[in-house]
């Protein structure tokens, strides 16, 4: 983790959220178990969905100072996000099957402003490749996932809420 | 699904999502670029109302309505020393303007000074007998420490005071009781523990041979580590006194961790503060999701607390770290109040445009302490944007 922090922006704790955080987020953001089947009988396409979150992670520290919000004041808009979408997959009827949906960007934009875009890249490849890496299809597992999301996502949100 | 209806159920998806984020969470933070000529301006402002507005016997309007163009009964010493404190803060940066004002508002509180033991007290204006509040003496005596010929006997008189009120845990009592000869037990205030606390530290870099920094180690022991929780503070105070006393103690020593810890604990939360303040516009939508817009005492604290911590964070080497976001930060807090000043222009549509120039108004009413804590506030932000 010293190694990537070194490409990003301004990793040092207690200015930014964990990457771990973020990382784990990701995974619980493609929620594979839930996901899985309906993201292959679509045809989403997790390169595209990668290639669209190094992008945001890109235009993050720019598209937020135009936005005016903070990297703090974003970690919490992230947070309502995240939990938000997880509400959804526990109560929603329909799996989504997109991947890149607006849940994938708000990470991407935190991260890639919290962390910068190679650690962002990195994350997002691994919650990515657990579509291929996890093979059965489970939706009280998925659903397990999505409450993960949501206390992972309260972290998120309280980081942002306590920091500088 | 075919593709085209899930692509167009994304972008919907987005659409919505982008804008109910915009909207109600993540609003903008108006934090304009602040300039050395703005932030002088402003100040000049303040120091003209100071002047403008100060009667023969050195008291101030403590409280002015707009709407009846009346004062609001009421005149407390706590408030007319910490006017005293900006003005001094003020001309010690070269803003000699203020030294006027500031000399006949000193000249009315040594009418109520209370002199007992070893000590000197800034008593009470309306019933001298009753306990005397701490902070008007601890608020006195940072004033008296921004002179350029400081009147040390009076400080040591009043420092003295300041210690006889600190109880051997670190905490600081609200009242001293003439009534018993002794610091009222159980009773603190939210202002007057830092207030203190810094107000002794000032005391030390003027004399710091005479130990008022084993006493200012004592509170500050307390507030980092047991403060909040043991006089029920909940949620925990963003003690803008005591960013301004970890400024003044990391010129002498470095924190240790908890001392650190606590403030950057501070930092959190006046950075919270001023984050979520920055997004109030006063609209009524702005209204509605965020609430109305601070005092202008509350701003101009936000400020001066950040650019406290950011003055302590130069020095200290375990808040090296924060330096620059408390910069960032307390810039921000200025813009809040260079924009909220009423100038020249907008004082007219008032009834006594003399009284509201220069000011910060909260439901047509401005104190004292708005223009103290703002300009000290600004201040502050100054010594930042000139490195």
């Amino acid at each position: 983790m010293g190694e990537l922090a070194q490409f990003a922006p301004n990793s040092n704790p207690p200015l930014t959220a964990s990457l771990w955080l973020s990382i784990a987020l990701f995974v619980t953001v493609v929620n594979s178990p839930l996901r899985r089947e309906a993201v292959r009988k679509a045809g989403a396409s997790s390169t595209i969905t990668w290639i669209g979150v190094i992008a945001l992670a890109w235009f993050s520290g720019p598209l937020l100072d135009r936005l005016d919000v903070s990297a703090p004041n974003w970690r919490i808009a992230t947070g309502f996000v995240l939990v938000a979408a997880a509400v959804i997959d526990l109560t929603g009827k329909r799996v989504e099957p997109l991947l890149f949906r607006p849940e994938i960007g708000a990470l991407a934009l935190q991260t890639g402003r919290d962390h910068g875009v190679l650690p962002t890249a990195l994350a997002a490849a691994i919650g990515l490749a657990t579509l291929a890496l996890w093979r059965h299809q489970s939706k009280p597992l998925g659903r397990a996932v999505a409450l993960a999301q949501i206390g992972l996502a309260v972290l998120l949100l309280l980081d942002g809420v306590f920091a500088l | 699904m075919k593709y085209g209806r899930r692509l167009r159920k994304g972008v919907v998806a987005w659409a919505v999502a982008a804008a109910g984020v915009r909207v109600f969470i993540a609003q903008p933070e108006h934090c304009a670029t602040v300039t050395d000529a703005s932030l002088r301006h402003a100040i000049d402002e303040t120091i003209a109302w100071a002047t403008r507005t100060q009667g023969d016997d050195g008291r101030w309007i403590y409280k002015y309505d707009t709407v009846t163009d009346g004062e609001v009964a009421g005149y407390e010493l706590v408030r007319h020393a910490g006017l005293i404190l900006a003005l001094n803060q003020a001309g010690a940066a070269g803003f000699d303007r203020a030294l006027v004002p500031a000399e006949r508002a000193n000249a009315y509180a040594r009418r109520f000074l209370v002199h007992r033991d070893d000590w000197t007290a800034l008593g009470n204006i309306d019933a001298p007998t009753t306990p005397i509040d701490i902070g008007a003496s601890a608020l006195w005596l940072a004033a008296l420490s921004y002179e350029r010929s400081p009147d040390l006997d009076t400080m040591r008189g009043l420092a003295r005071f300041l210690a006889v009120n600190v109880f051997a845990n670190g905490s600081v009592a609200e009242k001293w009781d003439p009534a018993t000869g002794q610091p009222k037990p159980g009773e603190f205030s939210p202002f007057f523990t830092g207030e203190t606390m810094w107000a002794l530290a000032r005391m030390h870099r003027l004399a710091p041979t005479e130990g008022w920094d084993h006493v200012v180690d004592r509170i500050l022991r307390y507030v980092a580590t047991e403060r909040d929780e043991a006089e029920g503070w909940f949620p925990p105070l963003p003690d803008h006194w005591v960013s301004y006393a970890f400024g003044e103690i990391t010129t002498w020593r470095t924190l240790d961790r908890d001392e650190a810890a606590y403030a950057v604990r501070v930092g959190e939360l006046e950075s919270l503060q001023i984050r979520y303040e920055s997004q109030r516009t006063n609209s009524w939508f702005s209204k509605l999701t965020r609430g109305n817009q601070a005092l202008g005492a509350g701003v101009g604290a936000m400020t001066e607390a950040l650019g406290a911590l950011w003055r302590a964070s130069g020095r200290d080497p375990r808040l090296r770290d924060t330096h620059d976001v408390l910069g960032e930060r307390a810039q921000c807090a200025a813009a809040q109040l260079l924009a909220r000043q009423i100038d020249e222009r907008e004082a007219q549509r008032y009834v006594r445009p003399a009284a509201v120039q220069g000011t910060w108004l909260h439901d047509g009413k401005t104190q004292i302490d708005d223009q103290q804590h703002a300009t000290s506030g600004l201040l502050a932000v100054l010594e930042i944007i000139n490195g």
